[in-house]
């Protein structure tokens, strides 16, 4: 079932002018699991999470935009993916089936990070949904946040730092397992 | 083109004509189901998948394990042109079936592990890599065709 590993904080923490003061390392406990679809888990910490909040007052305001695209993308990129939305007529990113759900995706992620501290619990109707109804294969959370990678960088080449990249691919990672924390 | 010696031809070989396609057929797609539980989302129509007992004892899916483990068997002999032998599969499952090709990974890996049960000592590390090659072929080969 789950492995579990002691770790010091991952990477090393440096000042950035983009973060707040670095807090002393401090170990996590990192569950590692083996089965297919699962991630292991890294939780956020105060830097992740002052860097998300710079990014999302960056990104809010085109957020329709971004999801559309993450979805366009996602659906060229890995043609697998098709297979959950059967009725779309038209997959490219501003076709309208794909503008409404990219914004139906958006809304859920502006769920998440208002919950960031408890994913768990704020998108536990979310959780409830991907479960029992959609059962969207977890491995295809990792391609839709790669498209993520690919839109947040080229839209916003300056303010996608590796170090905003690495914070948001932890949230999104995070993300994902609360949306598949009910799965089984 | 996927290169095969001939010990690996033998090994898969042996392994598929010792196996009672009718046990572990339905062995293997009864554990996905209940493994990974979201692949029962393309069995709506198949009857009660209520809990694990449900499952295995499910007529539909059991004859539908033993379609999958004829489907392999097809690939066992053809080894030299598994993608072309499955052009038509892939398609079907892509087009028709809108199955999500990681599931049949999934499904691939219920399958190593039923048969490892059936084998035991004889699953050695040398033929468990042999057959995880032969199943990496076939998935590649089923997800061919989506576009």
């Amino acid at each position: 079932m789950g492995r579990w590993a002691l770790a010091q904080s991952p990477v090393g923490v440096t000042l950035q002018s983009d973060c707040i003061k670095a807090p002393h390392h401090h170990a996590v406990i990192i569950p590692v699991v083996s089965s297919t679809g699962t991630e292991a888990k890294m939780s956020l910490n105060s830097i992740d999470k002052e860097r998300i909040r710079i990014l999302w007052s960056k990104i809010s305001k085109d957020s329709d935009a971004i999801g559309a695209e993450a979805l366009g993308r996602l659906f060229a990129a890995h043609p697998q993916t098709k297979t959950y939305f059967t009725h779309f007529k038209d997959f490219t990113y501003n076709s309208p089936q794909v503008k409404e759900h990219g914004k139906l995706v958006m809304k859920g992620i502006k769920q998440a990070y208002e919950n960031i501290d408890d994913m768990v619990t704020g998108l536990l109707d979310l959780s409830e949904k991907h479960a029992f109804t959609l059962r969207v294969d977890p491995s295809n959370f990792k391609l839709l946040s790669s498209c993520f990678h690919v839109v947040l960088s080229k839209r916003y080449p300056n303010d996608y730092t590796d170090e905003a990249h690495l914070s948001f691919d932890k949230f999104l990672a995070n993300v994902a397992l609360a949306l598949s924390e009910k799965y089984r | 083109m996927v290169e095969w010696t001939e010990q690996e031809r033998d090994i898969i070989n042996s392994i598929f004509s010792s196996l009672d396609y009718e046990d572990i057929g339905p062995k293997a797609l009864s554990r996905c189901l209940i493994v990974y539980p979201w692949t029962q989302r393309y069995f709506g129509g198949f009857g009660n998948l209520y809990n694990a007992n449900a499952i295995k004892s499910n007529p539909m899916i059991a004859a539908h394990g033993i379609r999958v483990l004829h489907g392999l068997d097809r690939a066992v002999k053809n080894m030299d042109n598994i993608k072309a032998t499955y052009a038509e599969l892939s398609v079907l499952h892509s087009e028709k079936l809108h199955v999500d090709p990681d599931n049949f990974k999934l499904l691939a890996d219920c399958l190593t592990i039923v048969i490892a049960a059936k084998l035991g000592s004889a699953f050695t590390p040398e033929v468990q890599a042999t057959f995880q090659k032969f199943v990496a072929v076939v998935v590649s080969a089923l997800g061919r065709q989506y576009h």
